[in-house]
């Protein structure tokens, strides 16, 4: 299934987009020049509106992530967060752009998503809504069961591999939805604020292994929506701010708190100047958005 | 705090605490103390019948005792092998023909769920005829086959297999978004996608819909057979009335009220075993 | 606009159906003295219409069915609140309820012909019966799932006795006894209509019956679609009704006519 996918090496080593028109901190990327995973131009969807109309959720999208990148999004509710996630994974078309997967052009699916809602299938248990992706690619299932229990136990779940996920709390389902992705070791992680419905606490370990499993894996590449800015800043290498809808590009900010940073990071001065510089900057973001919100509400 | 809780497990259930799964409590002195009134009425009016018929207010002949019935019933079961292939000729047909409605009608469901145009058009037309009750189709179908075995099997699945329709497409269309995004992304097509996604994420319908099926399976095979048949509980009830058998008709009636009581009661059963993951319900 | 659509997709596919029915008569595929075409059904409309046969039989099976649907909601509804609420009518009709409805109906005929002598009695017990448990059932279990809250809220303010049921339960009911009207009006028709072919010599069931001895086959078609006619009618019918009567529920808000 890897048709879809455009060769773009030849431009690798061109930046990320820099939109923003006042950057908070302009990105001092490393120059190792890693290959581009995927990159998007242009790229806009809109959908039918109420009215007949259209409502466009993203608008003049470009961004492109490289291998082994963590790039998070960031932005107020609705400006289209999950549509770009799921304009990657190939579960939309764009109304226009481009969108180009860079695959290494192994057996490797191109994108693995972990769904807002976890998604995960009632009628399997956890280890077989695990497996699921594999089942459907072919692997023996010897395989596929050894692959399931190495992801399960990356994230503390090996014990409940034959329990059905109405058995689970919420935090576990999510896990759960985070091995499915990880088993079908696809090219691209996609992440659709895989801890938005979790409470505080649950949300921080969480929040903790996410880190441990990029430094477990540093060829890890993921696109990470969340509407949490410490989340972003916890985990990403490069956070991308959005707009009220339509969706575009506001900045790009590079967080610069060191590969090797660890739970302990949250309670420096650098990661709170840094959350409070991009709260600065989404605040109007999301006051327009929720009057966005009332406007359509109120006729 | 009160646990408000649905129809009827009030009483009958505890609450295991180490699991949180409900467990009926079984013993029968236990059974009785809660629900004496339900094991005496019908005591009480088996034996308003036993008297009134014994006393002649009305007649014996027409309605013999229950007592008298239910030795006959015995008899009947016991040394009379002819009334066993009756029952084995109604329980054969009423499974065939579920088997029809279940087969026939998930294929035509999911056919009308995937395909859209033509689907919406074939929904709307079995939409049409579904408040007929399928004996009218015996007509058109002998026209077809002749006054058959296939003739009575294919009119009493009229209804049923319209059920079975409704209910696989409901439950298809109810699938999570979510899910159905997350079968095809990771890479469910064709008929993995039916037999991973779409048929399991629709048996929350399909079953309570196959019990309904088979509920009018039964009263269509038992109305079938008064029409047309020789054999079969339908066609001893019929048969016996005109001749006035009146206690062969009774014990038919005994039988067919069993097997509708397990229609329903047994299939409940067989629903916990294909849908475990439903066992307290799939939301939070 | 969309009310113009939707009546498109209803009978848009009708008349593909009918197409197909022509030919398929027309190249012999069904067989002509069975399957008759278009035209001769239309005829055969005529003939029952004007012939006024099928006025009457129509009407007896409204007739009955008005008789034996009414009875059996306006028994089935108070018992079925009895047995939501008290224990003690709960015992006493459960067996009899419970033990009653899986039991085919129809399967009840000889015996209660046995017990009421034939005619027109027979047929609207046993069709009374059917709507009476499906309403008794339905509606018992919709008086156990209402919401506690709105129940401790109509006592706390001061709905006690039968205040409490017409101002309270019945209210809060209501939605589930028009679902479950609809459901028992169906079944109704359907048990109706066999019992009348099965053992009468008038109504609608009878009318296809009759039609089916007497080969009368244009005449046989007629009787279904009148049949599927009035079971979408009456459907309707009861559609309307609730609308009228529930402005407040939500649960076809939004929905098409
Ligand atoms: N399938 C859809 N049909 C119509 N509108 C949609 C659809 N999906 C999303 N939208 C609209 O597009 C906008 C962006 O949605 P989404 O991508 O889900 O935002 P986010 O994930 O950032 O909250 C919202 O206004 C939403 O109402
Ligand atoms: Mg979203």
């Amino acid at each position: 299934m890897t048709d879809k996918t455009s060769v773009v090496v030849a431009q690798v080593a061109g930046p990320a987009v820099e939109k923003g028109e006042e950057a908070v901190t302009t990105a001092a990327r490393p120059a190792e020049p890693r290959s581009v995973k995927v990159r998007l131009e242009g790229v806009t969807r809109s959908y039918p509106g109420p009215d007949g109309g259209a409502v466009v959720a993203l608008q003049d999208v470009d961004l492109a992530v490289r291998e082994g990148e963590f790039v998070a999004i960031v932005g107020p509710s609705g400006c289209g967060k999950s549509t770009l996630l799921r304009l990657v994974a190939g579960l939309q078309e764009t109304t226009s752009g481009t969108i180009d997967r860079h695959h290494s052009g192994s057996a490797r699916p191109d994108t693995a998503m972990v769904f807002q809602d976890h998604a995960l299938f009632p009628w399997r248990t956890v280890l077989r809504n695990v497996t699921f992706g594999l089942e459907n690619r072919g692997t023996p299932k010897r395989e596929a069961w050894e692959i399931a229990a190495r992801e399960l136990q990356k994230l503390g779940l090996t014990g409940f591999a034959s329990a059905y996920p109405h058995q689970l709390s919420g935090g576990m389902k999510q896990r759960v939805g985070i091995a499915r992705a990880l088993a079908s070791d696809a090219e691209i992680l996609l992440m659709d604020e895989p801890l938005g419905a979790l409470d505080a606490q649950t949300r921080t370990v969480l929040q903790d292994q996410i880190l441990d499993l990029r430094k477990a894996d540093p060829s890890l590449t993921c696109l990470y929506v969340t509407h949490a800015i410490d989340e972003a800043v916890f985990l990403a290498d490069r956070i991308i701010l959005m707009t009220a809808r339509p969706g575009r590009v506001k900045e790009e900010v590079a967080v610069d708190l060191g590969a090797g940073r660890d739970s302990s990071v949250r309670g420096t001065a650098a990661f709170a100047k840094l959350a409070q510089d991009i709260w600065e900057h989404l605040r109007s973001e999301v006051e327009a958005a929720m009057q966005q919100e009332s406007a359509r509400s109120s006729p | 705090m009160t646990v408000t809780t649905g129809p009827a497990t009030t009483n009958e259930a505890t609450t295991d605490a180490a699991t949180g799964t409900r467990r009926p409590r079984r013993t029968t002195r236990g059974f009785i103390r809660r629900h004496w009134l339900s094991v005496l009425s019908p005591l009480v009016a088996l034996a308003l019948w036993e008297f009134a018929s014994r006393s002649g207010m009305v007649s014996p002949v027409l309605f013999p005792p229950p007592s008298a019935i239910a030795v006959h019933a015995v008899e009947v079961l016991t040394s009379e092998p002819e009334f066993g292939g009756h029952i084995w000729a109604t329980v054969r047909r009423l499974l065939l023909t579920a088997g029809i409605a279940a087969v026939a009608g998930i294929l035509v469901g999911t056919l009308i769920t995937v395909t859209r145009f033509v689907g919406t058009g074939v929904e709307n037309l079995l939409a049409f005829i579904f408040p007929v009750p399928s004996l009218l189709f015996l007509p058109m179908i002998t026209f077809l086959v002749g006054r058959t075995e296939t003739a009575l099997l294919l009119t009493a699945a009229v209804t049923p297999v319209l059920i079975m329709v409704n209910a696989t497409v409901f439950g298809m269309r109810q699938i999570d978004r979510s899910l159905v995004e997350a079968g095809r992304h990771y890479g469910a097509r064709g008929t993995r996608f039916f037999s991973g996604v779409l048929l399991p994420g629709a048996m929350a319908a399909i079953v309570p819909g196959f019990r309904v099926a088979l509920g009018f399976s039964l009263i269509t095979v038992v109305a079938l057979e008064m029409v047309m048949s020789e054999t079969g509980l339908g066609a001893v009830l019929w048969l016996s009335w005109r001749i006035l058998q009146v206690q062969d008709m009774y014990v038919a009636l005994l039988v067919v009220a069993i097997l509708g009581l397990l229609v329903t009661r047994g299939l409940n059963a067989v629903m916990d075993r294909l849908a475990p993951w439903q066992a307290t319900g799939n939301t939070p | 606009m969309t009310a113009v659509r939707s009546w498109a997709w209803r009978i848009g596919p009708l008349l593909v159906a009918a197409l197909v029915w022509e030919l398929l008569v027309r190249t012999g595929v069904l067989d002509a003295q069975f399957f008759p075409p278009l035209h001769s059904i239309l005829q055969g409309f005529v003939e029952a219409f004007t012939a006024e046969r099928i006025y009457a039989d129509i009407a007896v099976t409204l007739q009955r069915l008005g008789i034996a649907f009414v009875v059996a909601a306006l028994l089935g509804i108070p018992l079925a609140i009895g047995i939501g609420r008290s224990q003690v009518i709960d015992g006493i009709s459960r067996p009899f309820v419970d033990t009653l409805y899986p039991v085919p109906k129809v399967a009840l005929l000889p015996m209660i012909i046995l017990l009421t002598g034939a005619g027109e009695v027979p047929l609207l017990l046993v069709t009374g019966l059917t709507a009476f448990l499906q309403i008794t059932i339905s509606v018992s279990g919709a008086v156990r799932s209402i919401d506690t809250t709105l129940l401790e809220a109509g006592s706390n303010f001061g709905a006690t006795g039968v205040r409490h049921i017409t101002r309270v339960v019945l209210p809060a009911l209501m939605p589930a006894i028009f679902s479950a009207l609809r459901t028992a009006l169906g079944l109704c028709l359907v048990t109706l209509i066999v019992v009348e072919f099965l053992s009468s010599r008038t109504g609608l069931g009878a009318f296809v019956a009759i039609s089916w001895q007497t080969l009368s086959v244009n005449l046989l078609y007629v009787g279904v679609l009148v049949t599927a006619v009035l079971g979408h009618g009456l459907n309707a019918l009861l559609r309307i009704i609730e609308r009228k009567s529930l402005p407040w529920n939500v649960s076809w808000a939004g929905a098409a006519p």
